[in-house]
Order: C-alpha cells, then structure tokens, then sequence
C-alpha cells in the first residue's frame, strides 16, 4: 500500500491511526487531563479565585 | 408586531416633532448654508465603531491618561430628485481628546488615524458685546461656527432665569450654563448669617449674571423669558495648532557637549537661566540655529503664549522642534504633579533629557487642510483651559452625490507608507427623495453596514455620525431619548457579564441603576399625560418605575432587590408648585398638590474627599467619600479636580436620594478672580438658587467647606378629589368636606379674606385671614412658603387658598377649596401599603417638591419558590404592578416581566432577559429621573443598540463619556 | 493503524503514558499544533494579532455584512475551521515533515479531552425559557433530521461514515459536531471535510431559498425565527436567513438558537449509538465500516455524559463554563491543527458529491417537515403569536 505521506514516516507510523491498547491509553490520557482541568477551574471558581 | 411598530416609527417620529414643538421648545428652521453647530438630523445613523476610526488611551508625558476618539460625521444633507446634497461644513472628520492638549506636555493626538503630538497652539479670547438669542433657539456668534442655545427658561417668583450653552462648530458643548439678571449675585449668600442643620428657608435667590468658566466668560445683560441679552460673551480661540506626527526622539542632555542626532550634533551649553541650545551640522562646523531653552516641567502657566517661546527651539528648515523636559520619574509624588503615574515613552535615565519632535504639520483654524485644499480645518477649545479639545477637518464645498457621483472621499490622510483619503463616502441607490444604500469605508478599506436600516422606506436624508467620540453626547441632547425609545427594535435587553463576584449593594440609596438596565418608554397603566396648572401651563405628569442596585446571589439561588431598590416615582415636567393648582399622579390617580413643608439643611466645616473611583473589580461604585445632607435628601460628592495654572478646581455634584444628579457639576476654585490679571476665571464659592456652598480651601484631592447649604422636604400634602374653585364675597357660604366655609370680609385695598369655618353643629372651629397679598408677598410668590402659607388656611383635611394671580373679581375672592387632603412624611411608611416608604424629593433651586418616591424599605428576595413581587398597593388593595420572574437557573435570569393591570386588561413588557441578565435593574416609563439616568448610558446604549440590531454580542469594551474604559464606571456621576 | 505499529507499541508500553510518548519525539509535531494553533485563532493568553480569525475579520469589514451576517461567519469560520484551513495549505503545499507525527498523534489524546470539556457547555436549562413545544420541534427535528439522513446515506449508497458525520453536522445545525462524531465514527479526515463543507454549502443554500419558500405561508416572524434557526442551522446562516425574512424573525432567531444549541450532545450520541448498534448487529458486513473498531461503548463518551449531566445539574457557574470552554478553543485549536495536516485536498475530493446529495435531500426533507409541523402547530395554536 501506498504511504500516505500526510500521515505515516518511514518507520510505517501512522500518526492518525489509533486503535488498541495505543487508543485506551490515549483516551484515558485525554480524560484525566480533562477531568483535571474541568475540576481544577470549577473548584477554582467555587473558592473564588476568577 | 415590530414590523408594524417600524412602519409606525416615522408617525412617532413626527409625533415627538409635534409634541416638542407644541412644547414651547420651537426648533428654528436653520439656514442650510451653515450647518456649524447644529447637529446631524434627528434620524441620522449611529455606527459606534469602523476599524479606521481609533479609540486610544494615550499618555501624555506627565503619565496622564487622554482617551482619544475620532469619528466621521454628515450634517445638514438634504435628498431631492435623485440628488444627496451636503452644505459646506456638513461633512467633517473629527478627533477629540478628553479634556485637552496643550502645548509642552508632549499630548497625544488622532490625526486622521495617525498617533500624532501636539506641540504648539496659538491662541486667543474672542469677544462678542451686545449679543442676543431668542428663547429656543441657537444663534450664530458672528460668523465663528459657534452658536448659543438658549434651551430653555425657567422662574422664580415669577421672575426668569435661563439655561444655555455656547455650542462650538461640531455641536459640542461643555455644559448647559444658568444665568439671570434680576436675582442676587453668587457672592451674595456669604451675606447671610445662618445656623447649622435644618433651618428656614432662605428668602433669598441666588443666580448670577455673570458665569464664570475659565477661560470663557458669559456677562448677562437682560434675561428675559423670550430673549437672552448678553453684555458680553468670551470664550477661547485657537488660530494655529502644530503638530508632530512621528513619536519624538528622546535623548540625554549631557551639558556642554553635544548629542547626535542623525547627522546633527545639538549641543547644550549651560546657561545661568537655561541651556543654550545649539544645532549643527554633522561636524559641528556649519550652526543651524542656537537659541536659550528652559527646561519645561509640569507648572501649567507655561502654555501662555507669551511665555511658550522660552521653551522651544524649533527649526522649520530641518523639520524639528527641540524641548528639554525634566525626566518624568522625578516628577512622581511632586507637588505638582500628583497623578504623574511613571515614566512615558523614551526617557531612560537621566534628568534632563532633549525631546526632539519631528515632522510637523502645521494646521490654522479656517484655513485648508496641508494635505487636501478640498477640506479646511477648525481647531475647537476646551472652553476651560482654552487648549485643544477637538479638531475638525470639513468639505470647503458643498457635495453632491447623484447617480453618476456616488462617492465623496475624505481628506487625505498623512501616512509613512501612503498618503491616501482618510475616508470614502458612498451613497448609492439614490432613488426620489430618499436613499435605500449608503455605507463609509475607511482607509483600512472596511466599510460600515448599510447606514439605512429599512430600504425598502428608505431614508430622506444621509446624515450619520460613525466612531464613538464623546462629543455624541452634547450632539444628542435633543434626541437621545427619542432614539431610546424608538420601538422599531423592540426592548433592547443587553446580556450581562456573569463574573464570580456580581455586584452585591446592601442599600440602594442614592444610586443609579445598572448602566444595562432596559428601558422600557412606555407600559400601559403608567401614566404619562399633559395637565395644566392656574396660569394654563402645559405642564407633563408623568409615572415611573425603576429598580436599581437589584443582584442575583448565584450562591444561594435568589434575586435581591436592595432597600431602595424597588422605586415608584411621579415627576411634572418642572417641580410642582404650591399655590398654582398643580397636578401630578399618585400610582396611576390624578393628584392636586396642596401644600409642603420644606427647609433648608445647612452643614457647616465639612471635609470632602475626592472621589476616586475605586470598584471593587465588580464595576460595582462605593461612594464613601460621600457627605450626607439631611436623612435621604442628598449627598454631595467630590467628582474630579482639574488645574488652572495650577490652581486647583474642584468638581462637585449633588446626588438626589433617587440617583440622580441635581443640575450640572459645580465648579470652584480659589484665586482665579479677575482682578488679579489671571487668564483663567472662575467662582470661589458656589450659589445657585437655594444651594450654595462656602469652601475654606479647594484643593485636588480634598475641599475643606466652611458652609453648604441646599433644600430639604419634610411632608407633602394633597387630594385625590379635584379642588373647586369659588367666587365668595363677604358673608357668602361655600360646603367644603364636612364643614361649611365662611368669607367673613374682604379687604380688597388690603388684599386680604377672612375665612372663618364652622363645623355640622354651627361651631366654629378655626378662623384665618388670607393674605395680604400685597406687593412684597407677590414678589415672593409661590415659592416663599412662609408667605405661601399666609394664602392658605388648612384645618385638617380641609386645605383653602386665595388665587394669588386674580384673587378678587367684583368685590368678591376668588378661592380653591380643597377637601380630604391627605399629608405623606418622609421616611414613613405609605398609606396604602406599608411595605413602601414615602419618599419626596425637593429641588435645590426653589424648596418645591420635585418627585414623590415609594420604595422599600426592606431587601425584596425573589427566587425560584417566590417569582412574583407585587408593586405599591393602591386605594383598592391591587398593586400598580408585578415583578414577574418567569425563569430564573439560580444564577442567569433567563426571563422576567414587568406586568400591569388597567381597566382588567393585562399589559405587560417585553421579555426584560431577552439576553441572560445577571440582575432586574430596569427603568420603566420616561420621567426627568429616568432621563437623567438614560443621559448618563447614553452612549454605552447607543453602542450597544447596534449589536441588538443585528443579533451580535455586545462589545468587549463599551463606549462611555470618555471612550474606551470598559463600561461605564468611570463616568463623573 | 497496521499491525506492525500495534505490535511496536504493544513492545514498548509501559503505562498508559507511553502513548504520549517521549518528550524528544513530540515536541517538533506539538510545537507545528501550537503555531498552527495561534496562528488560526484567537486564543486565551495569547496576544498575537496574525491570526486568520482576525485577517478573516478584517475581510469581513472590507466586504461588509450581508443581511447583518460577517461573510466568513456565513461560511462558518471558527475555531475549529481556522486551524484546519491552516493545516490543510501548509501540509497540501509544504507537506508533513516525518519528525512532527509523532507530536500529531496527540490527536488522539486531545480530541476526547475536548469534548469532555464541551460537556458543561450545554446547560440544557438555559433552553427551557423557549416554553414546550419549540423545544420539542427542535428535538424531534434533531433526531428525525439524523435519522433521515442515515436512511438517505443507506438509500445513495455512501460511506455510512461519511454519511454519519454529515447525520451529525445537519442534525446538529453546526458542523463542529462532525469533527466530535470523527473519533466515535471512526471516520477518515477528508470524509470530515467533505461532509462539512457539505453542510455548509446546503446551509448557504438553504439559508438563500428558505425565506422565499416559507413567505408564501405568512408564518408569523417570531415563528420564522424558529425555522431559521432548525432549519438552517449554522449560526450565522440561520441568522442570515431570518433577518432576509424580517428584523423579528432575526431576532427570534438568535432567541431559539439556544435550544438548538444546547441539545446538540444528544445529536452526536444519537448518531453513534445508532451505528454503533448497527454494527454490533452486523460485526461481518464489509459495508458497515462506522465504528468499526470500537467494540464496546468508549469510556470517555460515557465521561462526557456524565458531565453533561453534571452541567444540566447546574453544577458549573457561568465563569467556569467559559474558562473551561476557553481551554476547549485550547485543545480544538490543536487537534484540528493536526487534522488539518492530515488531509490532503485530493483525498476530500475524492470523497466525491454524492454526501452533499444526502446533505441536501436530508436538509430540504426537514425544512418541508418543519414548516408543516410549525404551520400545524400554529393553526392549532401550540406555538401562540
């Protein structure tokens, strides 16, 4: 198959591929720095620091 | 419905015409030949904002903030057969400062979108002897551009005193001056001798002839209710202005060497009174010009012309003009400068630095623009300072747009890069009388939106005024209201800004609502009707509700409406009179006015603080530093202070308890009298009617009163049933409640009438002689109440009084019998409901009563479980009306209303949190106090109205009095 | 993703971190997304005036507001549209340099953080003000417009992706939806990108000829208001819609937008529940390609809905909605940096027109049913005047 020279390096990485255990890990990366972020500023915001 | 309320706008409009006209305030069909002074028409379109029109703040060198505006404006145009015309001075860029640039503060100026410095101003005093205006209109000063307004007259025992403005070529105006020639001078009231607290009314009137205000000066000769006569009129003339269009170059003076200056060495050789300052060529070989400099520092008298010269070294030949300043970091905290906040642009180290200015333009007043002959320019003072406030650059020609001349371009504008017009009017689609498409485009090359809102009617002039500059305001003057409350858009509601810290104000007194609060013209159920009094007078009565200092607590979920935050207000047109048979509404019923009770409160050795705005990041004011001046009456406040030749000026304003301000701002200053060869003018003490204040010292931060004294209102008394007017001679009997009135005699020579009255069973229960109406009580007449009340007889709520304007027709008096009067109290609770508190007003002027206020005493919690408040009952238990909360989160106000029943129909308003509202502040109904609170929105709503017209957001930063402070906060209140 | 990368980082995980991988690897692709990033928009504690968003303002200015409406607002100008545009020029004409994709990849991790930031952006609440019956119209309209447009996908044979992203984007009325639907959908970027200009075109369409087809009906223009804003759609679309009808129905507009706006979760959800049961329910058929690869219901949707519902509980204020939402410009701005560089221009045209058939058969489907279901409810006085 041809590389899709937007998305995949020579070492045959696809940076918009994601699936397995690779998508868990970023999804759960992605929803622990969102639930960081929502508590953080909402707790901030309830101490009224903004 | 708004589609019909749009097509119904012109009827409204001319309906308004009408009404001002039948007013006795007669506009002048003005010449189209001269359009200085006069404002665009009174539909003409407002664009608060066009890239290429700046709103800057700017400091000066003294670390003075100057908040800059510019703004394009299109006057006196006319539409027929297919051709837009515009007079000559119709169509005129304009750039202000607030307050004014002067020569040797390195002040910031707009030109033409350019970030310029004025360096230097030739000016003068204009003088004009034996002027007059008649009642209503704007005169030419000559053939200046300027004109005079005499807005309108007003009297005291029945004597006249006037309101009027000097209105400058842009339309204009500092402030609306009162002035008589037939009451006591200002200087006057130190006369009399006078104890602390509540004391008697004064007798005496003050209201001076002469008006004082810096450099201008108004000498009445003869004020009349149809004509002003001025002696004499001076006010401020500027004849040249330079400017610098490039930042200057800021240098070290290092003494007795030199420092380089592209290829030009300019020493500076140390002299016992300055520097000698000198400039050559590259080598030093070849002098261009030497001359002995001063350094400059803050002392304000240096702008003088005369003195100016010692400041500057300016060579035209190489383009530059050479100042020393003194680094402005060692002027922080001095005497002099008190405000100076750090050090501005290019000054590093060093105390004595070279301020080399360079590429100057050269502008003179009436003379063409340097870059574009089709345009001249006007220089416009500051009336105080005398100092620029605005430039004007306007068409020499009159313009013509027709179908094959669709495009007017502005003056060309100086550039780095590219000289090019500054602006391009285009009027298309010019079709009959009326013009369907028209837009400006800056040299940006953005354009406005189309400037007529309904094509399809299209519009029958091209008037506009695009940017934000403050001068709108003085311009709207007679229309802002009218284009308030124009319907075609329906209730403008402006979202809030929902913060974590929304204003909380724990007692409304004395303030104003929310600057966002809606305006609601007119609700069925409030009244707003013409009565006439004795002497026929047109006089308007009118009812209002507001509720300022209201906030929603997002923590707990409720709407709070302060004490004094929910009030019922009835106003006349002018304040209502005793003995004139005047009528005003109480909570939608028809009221007679009967008597008050009135005096004066006078405070001695008062200390006043400035006033510096501090909110506490909420936008939400504290007046602290306010002096109370009675219980609930007013308070009187320090706004700002200003220097004359470094003369302190103070600034004060005297809030009423409703929050609104009493008359314009009071000026004072010591030292500034005229015999002492000063340039400046202005009064040392303060005396306008009944109110006048004494200062033992006027300083910029602090004014120390050794006496002030204004009117206070204790009680008013009135009926709701119509009084009647009698004829009695001596021995004739008239029914009055429950008692039988009897004339006893009549002496006409003595102008008197004695009245005995008799109760059911023949008894006779109090007697009274009226009068003597003589010579000495007229001319104090009506509003002396010790000599109105001898023209009254008043036994419990029997209330009769003697026609003071034709009291005896053939022997007989003529009498008004009133019955079932009833006395409201200050600070107690209404008759008809004891949740509202009564509240009346008094005017400083004269001690009559002004507006009767109902509010509550105690905070109103509205929330989800209690959406419903019901206003001021009335005789028959129902409410005037209903605070509705139709949907409320806890934290945003989603909907809300304001309802009234009349004749069991239900009226109610629009939805009030069209856009999400963070509190209920509203003003319903159009009365003088609801005036006066739009006039202080004003702009910040004009600006606004154009968001709501097309669904956008508001603006970030809201336009005001002086441009670009983020909202309103900072206006002088 | 092949094998042999699944494998590769299968070999080097250590914990779920390994996916952002190492410092050293990221930084050229997070620094590429962050100037795309404030290069496109306006962003949060970034003072930089070079951005699109405000060269597109200033285009706005020079052409002037059509019916009241900025013209790049009318071609849906946001966020979201900005980076990508930025992205797709430089990776079309520069290409995608190798030492970037790993930085891109954080994608990934951002797309899902941003959405679950948008949950408290959708206070249902706020919409309660319309009264009953518009919000049901909007309602029904949502899921009725997202089930007739995947009946449509099915009907012209289209990539049930492709044809799920554009269920989202018109059922919605904003096709920021179809870029949140990418991640649940599976769908490829330049099927995003044709869906959403799709969208966009039939709303430019639909926003020219729906006050013409609706003028001979005489709906009231607090009602039009109502139509414009279900059935256009798109923000200042529908805006240029009403206001083409009258300066009420404009304003009604901008008052009923909210009650499309804050149901547009359940628009997504709707249409990955949808496809993804379909799929379940077909695990071999190769037509089937929506979700495929998601075998059970992901995690960080169901985040997203629980904080959703935490917004609907009121538990955000007002100033911590819009913090939170200016980090979701944050995270949007960068993810769609990286999609824009994904996508090549070939690619999206490949996708052909067959999605904008759907896009208009569905859209024109709904605006009928819309004006008789208003017509209706008007004649039979639900919706009072």
């Amino acid at each position: 198959m041809e590389r899709n020279q937007h998305t995949t390096d020579l070492d045959g990485f696809d940076y918009m591929a994601n699936s397995g255990i690779e998508e868990k890990d970023r999804d759960l990366s992605g929803m622990l720095i969102a639930l960081i972020i929502i508590a953080v500023l909402t707790f901030f915001q309830y101490l009224g620091l903004y | 419905m708004i589609h019909c309320l749009k097509k119904l706008f012109p009827f409204f409009c001319v309906l308004v015409a009408f009404i001002l006209m039948t007013d006795g305030r007669i506009r002048q069909a003005y010449a189209l030949d001269d359009p200085h002074g006069l404002e665009p028409a009174d539909d003409m379109t407002f664009f608060p904002h066009l890239p290429g029109l700046r709103n800057k703040v700017f400091k000066n060198y003294l670390g003075q903030g100057k908040s800059l505006s510019e703004a394009v404006v299109l006057r006196g145009s006319e539409i027929s057969d297919g051709k837009a015309t515009v007079p000559a001075g119709g169509l005129f860029y304009l750039s202000e400062t607030s307050g004014d640039a002067a020569p040797l503060r390195r002040d910031p100026f707009l030109l033409l979108g350019e970030h310029t410095y004025l360096v230097d101003l030739e000016s003068s005093t204009y003088t004009v002897k034996d002027f007059s205006v008649k009642g209503g209109r704007k005169a030419q000063v000559e053939d200046t551009g300027y004109r005079m307004w005499y807005d309108y007259a007003t009297d005291h025992y029945e004597k006249p005193y006037a309101e009027l403005a000097l209105i400058s070529p842009s339309g204009g105006w500092p402030l609306e001056f009162p002035i008589a020639s037939v009451f006591a001078e200002r200087e006057e009231i130190r006369t009399i001798k006078i104890g602390e607290g509540y004391v008697e009314q004064l007798e005496k009137f003050c209201m001076d002839k002469e008006y004082l205000y810096g450099a201008s000066r108004f000498v009445a000769k003869n004020i009349t209710y149809d004509e002003a006569q001025f002696e004499s009129i001076e006010f401020p003339w500027i004849t040249e202005a330079t400017f610098s269009m490039h930042r200057p170059i800021v240098m070290d003076v290092r003494q007795d060497d030199y420092r380089l200056y592209f290829d030009k060495r300019i020493y500076a050789f140390r002299r016992p009174d300055g520097f000698l300052v000198r400039v050559t060529g590259f080598t030093g070989g070849k002098v261009y010009a030497e001359k002995l400099i001063k350094p400059i520092t803050a002392q304000g008298y240096k702008s003088m012309c005369k003195k100016k010269d010692d400041y500057h070294l300016t060579i035209p030949d190489l383009d530059i003009r050479i100042e020393i300043m003194v680094q402005p970091l060692h002027l922080k905290n001095s005497d002099f400068v008190p405000w100076s906040t750090g050090k501005s642009h290019g000054f590093q180290e060093g105390v004595l630095n070279f301020v080399v200015y360079r590429r100057l333009i050269n502008v003179r007043h009436g003379e063409p623009w340097p870059l574009d002959k089709r345009y001249k320019v006007l220089l416009e003072p500051n009336m105080m300072t005398g100092m620029l406030q605005r430039l004007l650059i306007e068409n020499a020609e009159p313009i013509t747009f027709d179908k094959d001349h669709n495009t007017c371009t502005g003056p060309v504008k100086w550039s780095n890069f590219w000289n090019r017009p500054a602006f391009k009017v285009v009027v298309d689609k010019l079709d009959g009388n009326v013009v369907r498409e028209q837009y400006l485009r800056d040299y940006f090359f953005a354009r406005t939106e189309n400037m007529v809102f309904w094509p399809k009617e299209g519009r029958h002039n091209i008037d506009f005024f695009i940017g934000s500059s403050p001068v709108l305001e003085p311009i709207l003057e007679d229309t802002f209201l009218t284009r308030l409350a124009d319907p075609s858009f329906g209730t403008v509601v402006e979202e809030s800004q929902f913060t974590s810290y929304p204003k909380v104000i724990s007692d409304s007194s004395f303030y104003e609502p929310d600057h966002t609060a809606p305006f609601v013209p007119r609700l069925d159920g409030l009244m707003r009707k013409y009565t006439r009094d004795r002497k026929k007078n047109r006089l308007i009565s009118a009812e209002s509700i507001f509720i300022r200092g209201s906030y929603v607590d997002y923590r707990n979920g409720k709407i709070i409406i302060p004490p004094a935050g929910l009030c019922y207000s009835s106003r006349n047109s002018r304040n209502m009179r005793t003995l004139s048979g005047e009528e005003f509404y109480m909570l939608g019923e028809k009221a007679y006015l009967a008597s008050f009770r009135s005096s004066t409160i006078v405070r001695k050795n008062v200390h006043l603080d400035f006033w510096k705005n501090q909110p506490m990041g909420d936008g939400n004011l504290m007046y602290w530093q306010d002096e109370l001046l009675g219980i609930r009456n007013k308070t009187l406040r320090m706004t700002d202070h200003c220097y004359l030749d470094d003369r302190p000026v103070g600034e004060m304003s005297l809030m009423k308890y409703s929050g609104n301000r009493w008359g314009a701002h009071f000026l004072i200053a010591q030292g500034l009298d005229r015999d002492t060869g000063n340039r400046y003018l202005m009064p040392e003490i303060f005396a306008e009617g009944a109110t006048w204040i004494i200062p033992e010292y006027v300083g910029s931060n602090y004014l120390k009163i050794r006496e002030f004294g204004t009117p206070s209102i204790e009680s008013f008394s009135f009926t709701y049933k119509k009084p009647k007017e009698t004829l009695m001679g001596a021995g004739e009997h008239a029914k009055i409640g429950a008692y039988d009135l009897q004339c006893a005699s009549i002496d006409p020579d003595a102008k008197t009438v004695a009245l005995v009255l008799i109760d059911e069973t023949g008894k006779e229960v109090a007697s009274k002689t009226l009068g003597p109406l003589d010579e000495g009580a007229i001319g104090l007449l009506p509003q002396y109440l010790p000599v109105a009340e001898k023209m009254q007889f008043t036994h419990e709520d029997i209330h009769v009084e003697l026609d003071i304007y034709d009291p005896f027709k053939e022997g007989k008096a003529r009498l008004y019998l009133y019955s079932q009067i009833q006395m409201l109290k200050r600070d107690t609770p209404f008759e008809f409901d004891d949740r509202f508190m009564v509240r009346p007003d008094v005017c400083g002027h004269c001690y009559q009563l002004n507006e009767v206020l109902l509010d509550n005493p105690a905070p109103i919690i509205l929330d989800k479980d209690h959406p419903v408040y019901e206003g001021p009952k009335r005789k028959d238990g129902t409410p005037l009306f209903r605070i509705v909360i139709d949907h409320f989160d806890g934290e945003m106000i989603h909907a809300w209303h304001m309802e009234t029943i009349e004749d069991d129909e239900l009226h109610s308003t629009d939805n009030l949190a069209f856009r999400p509202r963070n509190n209920i502040d509203v003003l319903i109904g159009v009365t003088g106090t609801i005036e006066g609170f739009l006039r202080l929105s004003m702009l910040p709503r004009l600006g606004f109205m154009e968001s709501w017209r097309i669904s956008s957001h508001g603006p970030e930063t809201k336009l005001s009095g002086s441009v670009n402070t983020g909202g309103s906060a900072h206006i002088r209140r | 993703m092949n094998n042999a990368q699944a494998i590769a980082y299968d070999v080097r995980r250590k914990s779920f971190l390994t996916s952002l991988y190492t410092f050293r690897e990221v930084l050229p692709g997070l620094l590429a997304m962050f100037f795309i990033a404030i290069f496109s928009n306006n962003l949060a504690g970034v003072p930089n005036p070079f951005t699109l968003e405000n060269l597109f303002q200033w285009l706005d200015w020079v052409i002037g507001p059509l019916n009241h409406q900025p013209f790049f607002q009318i071609l849906n100008s946001n966020f979201v549209w900005n980076p990508i545009l930025l992205g797709l020029i430089i990776g079309n004409i520069f290409g995608v340099p190798d030492s970037w994709k790993r930085g891109l990849s954080y994608i990934h991790m951002l797309m899902p953080l941003g959405i679950i930031m948008l949950g408290p952006h959708f206070m249902i609440f706020h919409a309660f003000k319309l009264g009953f019956w518009p919000i049901l119209i909007i309602v029904v309209s949502l899921f009725l417009t997202a089930t007739v447009t995947l009946w449509f996908t099915k009907l012209f044979r289209l990539d049930d992706r492709h044809g799920s992203i554009i269920a989202g984007g018109l059922s919605t009325g904003d096709p920021h939806a179809g870029v949140i639907l990418m991640p649940l959908i599976k769908a490829k970027g330049y099927q995003v990108m044709n869906a959403s200009i799709g969208v966009i075109l039939f709303g430019i369409i639909a926003m020219l000829i729906l006050p013409l087809i609706a003028a001979p009906f005489n709906i009231p223009e607090k009602y039009m208001g109502l139509v414009a804003a279900v059935g256009v759609g798109n923000g200042s679309q529908s805006l240029y819609a009403a206001y083409a009808s009258s300066y009420e129905a404009g304003r009604y507009a901008y008052w009923f937008d909210v009650g499309r706006h804050v149901i547009m979760p359940a628009g997504f959800i709707y249409v990955f529940l949808v496809m993804f049961i379909r799929k379940l329910r077909n695990p071999e058929d190769p037509n089937i390609r929506a979700t495929r690869g998601i075998n059970k219901f992901p995690v960080w949707l169901g985040v997203f809905i629980f904080i959703w519902v935490l917004a609907c509980l009121h538990l955000f204020k007002e100033p911590a909605h819009h913090a939170i939402f200016n980090m979701v410009k944050w995270d949007f701005s960068l993810a769609a940096a990286a999609l824009g560089l994904s996508i090549s221009f070939r690619d999206i045209i490949g996708a052909g027109v067959r999605g904008f058939v759907v896009t208009c058969a569905a859209g024109l489907l709904r605006i009928v049913f819309l004006l008789a279901a208003i017509l209706l409810c008007i004649k039979t006085g639900l919706l009072t005047v």
